[in-house]
Order: structure tokens, then sequence, then C-alpha cells
């Protein structure tokens, strides 16, 4: 809770504004035979205007439940919310009635998904998918609809959009479509755009031109960007913020410049390393041994601890607290000074 | 075609060429007979290769670049329309069906997605036992139970866990999985179409330290086929750059990533995300426009053309050859190649060659 204070108060402090979005010690369970496990275990982020968070972590993280949490979409039935908060202009949309949370979050909160051919509806016009969130949210009508998806598809950048609104998924590539998710999403103008991976599924001269197109929306209409990647490649250069997710728990969070330049987490650090560059040819790639823990039955203590080379008998027994290293910069290990400094 | 290979490429080479494919061209026939809607893709339209024993080369290429043709093609597991392939000096384009398996067990193929291309009824043992059961004279019945333990060992496996299904495994370890099967047949080349893309970063470390372990202690030979540079850079002895069916430019790792000379090399090198604070504030001068067009109706001339910022009249009329700009140098495919100097700083045209 302090963790999340402190970051709230950093980002502030920077951009004369209050958080839009804050969630507070979020915890996401899934149902994994026949028991809960908790797949994001007491997160806590800020989401401030204009700022970029980027979370990172590999699959089974929690990055996406925590996200789909916050959106209002984890699957029904095989995953509950069982703790936290996730204020949007300081009002908790856990604890609301459906429809003041559909009044809240829906205009406010969009998400972009990996996969847009199947997060697209096949059967249904682009133009009427996109227009969807504005005409439910600002009362458009379907003609007026209509306009606001050409210039939305004008805005993300697709040529002779007044013809293309009348066209079906199918008929995009997979960057278009990618394009027309991000189009669908501006939709309702919200103030937070969350992203899942945009790029994971493009090729890298597309992916690049897809990150071009957030950062600059994000710049344009002083939005607050969450992305979600597994990649700290990809978001080295658009992230204000990062929070690094381990076992669905944070490892490290803070400003970008700190986690970059210090990381404070052996997991951090390792995710540095492990990305290729041409001056360790020849040698192997430094990596995390081993794989990432099941939820449903986690080491004790630090879960981080069965891969990390600094693991010593503290790490089995106590569960690292996210403490401090530096203003804003947090870390859950217990030698994060020294793994700060090393 | 291939330049006098410098820095490590020249150690690995034992002169050997185990893999050698002359001009191979693969159309394919697309649309139905009924619509009248015929057309045809040139996925793969003259690639020239030389594999070495024991080296990795490299291919890059973007969708539809045709590289997944080329591997089938490599494999042994699709024909080609033209062109000739030679693995260990035997020509694969002209062999019977039965001439073909039998070749087959010295190249394999490791795919991309190891969550559909491993069968998820089958234990790992039996997935990994089945090339040995279909060529039975590599190793003896009685010696197979054995021969699947020691290659579930070697890529890192536990053989204990021979009897679970695919499902139980992380996406890492079914990569692995699909590995200790195309190793199964002591195979002499090992033709990797993505074999990291569908993984997490982390992972793909851990696959790549073991491709090249592998490498060491087997001597294999890779042609190891990636949608970007930044993973091949690690692995490649020699790197092509594929764009719609066409071998745009060639040459060794230095080569090519010091001192790109095509335009949409050097695009692809700048796409890479560097993962340094640095890069923040650079801005991306060389983010390419567009997406690579449908090979179905590619552009005339120089496909590239549609998304090269220095293109010109000439690059719509005339296709450029694949050649080096002086003798000794490295191959590219561009009537305006870039020059050295261009190539590290700002981007810039060189002077056209006749």
């Amino acid at each position: 809770m302090s963790a999340s204070r402190a970051v709230g108060e950093l980002t502030g402090s920077n951009t004369y504004a209050p958080p839009l979005v804050e969630v507070e010690d979020l915890c996401v369970e899934f149902r994994v035979s026949g028991r809960w496990a908790a797949a994001v275990d007491g997160v806590s982020l800020t989401l401030a205007l204009g700022r970029t968070l980027a979370v990172l972590g590999e699959s089974g993280s929690g990055k996406s439940a925590t996200a789909r949490a916050m959106v209002g979409v984890l699957p029904a039935g095989s995953s509950r919310v069982s703790r936290g908060q996730v204020r949007v202009h300081g009002r908790d949309v856990l604890t609301m009635s459906s429809d003041d949370r559909r009044a809240t979050r829906g205009p406010q909160l969009a998400m972009i998904f990996q996969d847009a051919l199947s997060a697209l509806n096949p059967v249904l016009k682009v133009g009427y998918q996109i227009a969807e969130g504005a005409r439910e949210h600002h009362g458009l009508s379907r003609r007026e609809g209509r306009d606001r998806a050409v210039e939305l598809l004008e805005l993300v950048g697709i040529p002779d959009a007044r013809r293309r609104v009348g066209n079906y998924p199918h008929q995009f590539s997979g960057g278009m479509r990618q394009r027309v998710m991000i189009a669908t999403a501006l939709a309702s103008d919200p103030e937070v755009l969350i992203a899942d991976e945009p790029t994971t599924a493009l090729d890298v001269t597309v992916q690049a031109q897809i990150l071009e197109l957030l950062a600059s929306l994000q710049a344009d209409r002083n939005m607050s960007l969450m992305l979600i990647t597994h990649d700290m490649g990809v978001v080295a250069g658009v992230a204000d913020d990062i929070l690094v997710l381990y076992a669905g728990r944070v490892a490290e969070q803070g400003p970008a410049d700190d986690v970059y330049d210090h990381p404070a987490h052996p997991y951090t650090r390792a995710l540095l390393a492990s990305i290729p560059r041409a001056e360790q040819k020849g040698k192997p790639l430094p990596v995390v041994g081993g794989q990432p823990p099941d939820i449903a039955n986690l080491p004790s203590g630090c879960a981080f601890r069965t891969r990390c080379p600094r693991a010593a008998a503290i790490c089995a027994t106590t569960r690292p607290p996210l403490a401090e290293v530096s203003p804003g910069h947090l870390s859950a290990c217990h030698f994060a000074a020294e793994v700060a400094a090393s | 075609m291939t330049a006098p290979t410098t820095e490590t490429a020249g150690a690995r080479h034992r002169g050997e060429t185990v893999l050698c494919a002359r001009d191979v061209h693969r159309i394919f026939q697309v649309g139905s007979w009924l619509s009248g809607d015929r057309a045809t893709v040139h996925a793969v339209n003259g690639i020239d290769l030389d594999l070495g024993r024991g080296e990795t080369i490299g291919i890059v290429g973007e969708s539809g670049s045709g590289k997944s043709t080329l591997a089938q093609l490599l494999a042994g597991l699709d024909r080609v329309t033209s062109g000739e392939i030679e693995l260990l000096g035997e020509p694969l384009h002209t062999m019977s069906r039965r001439q073909l398996r039998h070749a087959r067990r010295h190249v394999q193929l490791v795919h991309q997605d190891p969550f559909t291309s491993l069968d998820p009824r089958m234990a790992i043992g039996a997935i990994v036992r089945e090339p040995l059961d279909v060529h039975p004279d590599v190793v003896p019945r009685t010696g197979r139970r054995r021969a699947v333990a020691e290659l579930l060992e070697m890529v890192g496996l536990n053989p204990d866990h021979a009897g679970r299904l695919p499902h139980q495994f992380s996406g890492g370890q079914r990569q692995r999985v699909g590995i200790a099967r195309a190793l199964a047949l002591r195979p002499e080349v090992l033709v990797c179409d993505e074999p990291v893309s569908a993984l997490d970063v982390s992972v793909q470390a851990q696959i790549i330290n073991l491709l090249e372990r592998l490498q060491a202690e087997l001597g294999l030979a890779y042609v190891f086929i990636a949608h970007d540079l930044a993973v091949v850079q690690h692995i490649a002895d020699r790197v092509a750059v594929m764009y719609l069916g066409r071998v745009v430019e060639q040459g060794s790792h230095a080569e090519v990533y010091d001192r790109p000379r095509h335009p949409y090399t050097k695009a692809l090198l700048a796409a890479i995300p560097k993962p340094d604070r640095a890069s923040r504030h650079a801005s991306r001068s060389l983010v390419l426009r567009g997406e690579p067009p449908s090979a179905l109706d590619p552009p005339s001339g120089c496909h590239f053309r549609t998304r090269c910022w220095q293109a010109q009249e000439v690059c719509a009329a005339q296709s450029p050859a694949l050649l080096p700009a002086e003798p000794g140098a490295h191959a590219a495919a561009c009537h305006f190649p870039l020059v050295p100097a261009a190539a590290t700083g700002s981007a810039g045209a060189a002077q056209p060659r006749d």
C-alpha cells in the first residue's frame, strides 16, 4: 500500500495531475483443478495522465490478468477478484453497481489485445465495431457513428478510410487489423488505453509502426498508456514507469530510467541480460534457468528463489517485502540494495 | 555467390558443403477452378544457398517473404518448381518418393509453434521415438527406449517424464521436445523455422543456447529462419535477408550487420528494439511505411520499391540483380546500394550502379 502511494506521489509531482487510475493490493484468483490459486497477488499501480506504464513479465506472470481485472473482462466462473481496489478518479469500480461501473469504466478505460483477428467480430463491418463505443457511451446515431469511424480510421493511419469502413476484419492485413482495434479502443475517447502485447504477433517493421502510433496517440491525446509485454526491448523507448511481475507478484517497480539503469531485482536483471545483442556473439546468452513456477504450487518465501542466482536461506523462509531502494523505485528482494549497486 | 567469409564463419567452415540450393523457384497456384479466379504466387524466386558442415546460415524475412516455403523445400517436404537442391551431394529435386524419404533423415525441420506441432495425445517419449520407428535402420528396436532417454537428456528434459503429454509442459519445454525429435535420426542439418518466435524472451535465450551447444557437440549445420534480425544476430555465421521471395542481401554476419547495403536490411536493423534507455529520445528516423505487398501481386521491378525511400524510375522498370558492389564485397540486390559510410550514419543513397 505504501508502495502505490510512493509511486503515486512521484508521478503526481512530475505531472501535477491526480492519478486517473489507482490499483491497490489487487488479487486475482483462477480456478486450477478445483482450487483457487492466486494469479495476481497484491499488485498496486498508478496510471497518470500523459504517462506510459510498461508491465513486464513472462507468460503466467499475471500481467494480462491484472489488466483484465482492471477493465472487467476476466473470464467469469473460472476467475475472481478476491481482494483489492481499482479506483477510477477516486471511485472503486469493483464495489459499484454494474450500471455505475459501465458508466465509469466503459468510456474511460479501453483495452486492445494481442490477436486482433480474434478480438474483432468477423461478421460485423469494422466501421460498425469501431463506432460501437461512441454510440454506447456518447449516444451517437448510426450515421454519426460511421463518420466517427472514418475519422478514427484516418487517425490510426488507414488509407482510404471512407471505403475501408465498410470492410470486414479479414480484409485487413495483420498490422492494419491492429490499427482497426486501436481505433475501436479510441472511439469512446478514453483517458486510459491498456495494450496487451499489441505488437507480439506482428512483423518487426510493422511492430515499429504500431509502437510509434501508440506513442504519438498517447502524446497527442494526453492519454495514459499501459503497455503489457514480455520483451524489455520493446518498451525501452516508450515507458515512463515500469512494473515487473513474477508469478503474480510485483518484483520491481519504479521510474523507467531507474529500473533500466539500476535494476534492483535479480529477475529484472536477468530479463535485461537475456536479450540477444551483437556483442555477445559466440558466447552463451545469460539466461534465467528453469521454468516459471506453477501458480497453484509456489515455492515458499520468495517465488523467484528457485531460479535466482543469489538465493540464500532467508529467501526460502521469508517472502521479501516490496521496499524502496531509491525514491519511487521499489524491489521485492532481500538483497535489493546489493543487486542495484552491482 | 559466397563472399570470402571472415571472422567466425571462416573458423567454423570445414570446407564441406552439406546443403546447397541453386536458383530455386517454387510457384503455387491459388484460387479456385470454378470461379476462374486463378493466380500464381512466386513464393520462392531464384534462391541460391550454400551451407557448410557445422555452419549456421540465418534467413530473415517478414510474413510473405517465402522463408517458410524455403524451409519446406530445404527439408525435402516440398518439391521445387525449378532449380536444384543438393543434400550431402545427392540431388533432392530429382529423387523418387522412396529415395526422398530415405534422404530426409539427414535434414530435419524444427517447427515454430511447439503448441500445435506436437500431437496432443502422444506422450513425449513416443513423439521423440516415432522417427526411429519410421527409419528402423538408425537404431535397433531394442535400443530405442534408451535412445529416447538420451535424446531427452541431451535437450535438457528429464527422461523420467517421457510418459507425460505435451500439455503438461511449458512452451520452452515443448520446443525442446521438438528439437529432440528432430535430432532422433542424427541429421546433418536442422532447418529451424522460427524456432523461438512463439516463446518468451527469457525462454528464447535458453533455446538459442541449447541449439548452440548441440551444434558444438554434434557438428550440426543450421538453417535458422526468423522474422527479425535480433535473434539471428546471436546465432548466425552468415545471413540472407529475404523480401517477397527473393534474397535482397546476403553476406557474413559482420557484413550484413555492420555494413548493410540494401535499404530493407538497414530498415530491419533500425526496427530492432534497443533494450537501453539511450534510444528513448532518439527519433526513429527509419520506420518503414506500409506493410509488405501481397505476394499475389508484387510490385514490378524491385519488389521493395513501394516502401523504399530512395526508389526511382529504374526501380519500377528493372529488377536489380543480387550482386556484390565490387569483387570481394557481399551481395545486395539494389540499384542504389548504400555505401558503408551512409550505412553507419544517416540514410543516404550511393551512386547508381550501372
